[in-house]
């Protein structure tokens, strides 16, 4: 073998010497480059175990670590921790159910949905428009009866003449005056009606509303939260919760 | 709060049944057919007319003769107390009326007088001015009333004024 080869030998098998990392070396110290980080995506819980290797799952940063660009952390929880929670839910109110207590007890919606003063309210007026048929009612059916008697003694007694007979706690009236009295006790009845009907509308509505409210909130909340570790361009760290309804 | 709205609903029910009470209860059929309970109670006699005419020569005044005597207030027993209403169409109203109670109808109404205005005996007369213009047939009749109730009208007297 000539010299020449020889030193080429020699020299290449020193090149290569230089060129590998030393374990002594203060490059060691060095920072490294980034790594590229791993697309981190959702998956199937059914496919959890199976991600990760216990033998190839990576230490947390700690605390108070310095992780591997070299910035402190705070210890987030990975996507793959999240638990599973159960919904919250609230009690609801049936609304069939509220509206026939609300038609047959005065009240009884707002009392149903625990609103007591609106209760109390209801009542109170339900009963007064209750009663207040029943007052005209019984005002009608006395002023038909001084009406029909008034009527028939004037055609006995004087038919050609126009008498004024006494009513008792009213002074003397003719029988066109008491039948004009009997009209406007038949008008009242027809008010007190229309009234309490207007109460019992108002009271079912104000019922049906209150009731809606409350199973709005029945609806099933589910909370939960997603982390990033890294990102590839910047060091940035962020948690985004939110809450979603089904 | 429950025994607050309870009281409440207490005390409402309670004034509607005291308010309740004091509605009359419905009066029997023949409640009315009392004379005590009618103004005037027996209504009184009606006057008779007993003559009419106008002034002469010059038609300007009407006057009517009527008498009292033997009319008297059920009540009372005398005609102090009573009033003479006199009426007049100028149609005879025994062939004009459809209703007999259109002889007491205000349409017809002309004035009235007091028993007390007279001091004398019968019989009584009433005067009254006269459109001097005016040239055909009157008729007049009158009642008398207590107050309460009115007397079936009187004979019904014409006047003829030229």
């Amino acid at each position: 073998m000539s010299a020449r080869p020889l030193c080429a030998i020699i020299l290449t098998l020193a090149l290569a010497a230089t060129a590998a990392p030393s374990h002594t070396s203060a490059a060691d110290d060095a920072p490294r480059p980034v790594e590229k980080p791993v697309d981190v995506k959702p998956e199937p819980a059914d496919r959890k175990e199976k991600a990760v290797a216990p033998e190839k799952e990576k230490k947390p940063v700690e605390k108070g670590e310095t992780d591997a660009i070299g910035k402190k952390s705070e210890r987030l929880p990975k996507w793959s921790e999240i638990e599973p929670r159960t919904p919250s839910r609230r009690e609801g109110v049936s609304l069939p159910a509220a509206l026939a207590v609300d038609f047959l007890v005065p009240g009884g919606g707002a009392f149903y949905h625990e609103n007591y003063y609106a209760g109390g309210l209801f009542a109170a007026a339900k009963l007064g428009g209750a009663y207040s048929i029943w007052y005209f009612y019984r005002e009608w059916e006395y002023r038909r009866s001084l009406y029909r008697s008034a009527r028939s003694a004037n055609r006995e007694i004087d038919p050609d003449h126009e008498l004024l007979f006494k009513v008792p706690g009213e002074g003397y009236k003719t029988v066109e005056e008491i039948h004009r009295d009997y009209d406007r006790a038949a008008q009242n009845i027809t008010f007190a009606v229309f009234g309490t009907a207007a109460v019992f509308a108002v009271s079912l509505a104000y019922t049906w509303v209150q009731v809606e409210k409350i199973n709005e909130k029945t609806i099933p909340t589910f909370d939960f939260a997603v982390t990033r570790d890294t990102f590839d361009r910047w060091d940035a760290r962020f948690f985004a919760g939110y809450s979603m309804r089904l | 709060m429950k025994n607050k709205i309870t009281g409440f609903l207490a005390a409402l029910l309670a004034a509607c049944v005291l308010v309740a009470c004091s509605v009359d209860s419905p009066v029997s059929g023949d409640y009315f057919n009392d004379l005590d309970k009618v103004k005037g109670g027996e209504k009184p006699g009606a006057p008779t007319i007993v003559a009419g005419g106008v002034t002469q020569p010059q038609p300007d005044e009407i006057k009517i003769a009527f008498q009292t005597e033997s009319i008297t207030d059920p009540e009372t027993g005398s005609n102090d107390n009573l009033y003479y209403l006199i009426y007049y169409w100028d149609e005879n109203p025994a062939t004009g009326f459809d209703d007999p109670r259109e002889y007491y109808s205000a349409y017809y109404y002309l004035g009235y007088v007091k028993d007390s205005d007279y001091s004398g005996t019968d019989p009584k007369e009433v005067s009254f001015s006269l459109n001097p213009n005016f040239h055909g047939t009157l008729w007049f009749w009158m009642t008398s009333y207590d107050g309460g109730r009115e007397s079936d009208h009187s004979n019904v007297e014409s006047i003829i004024i030229p």
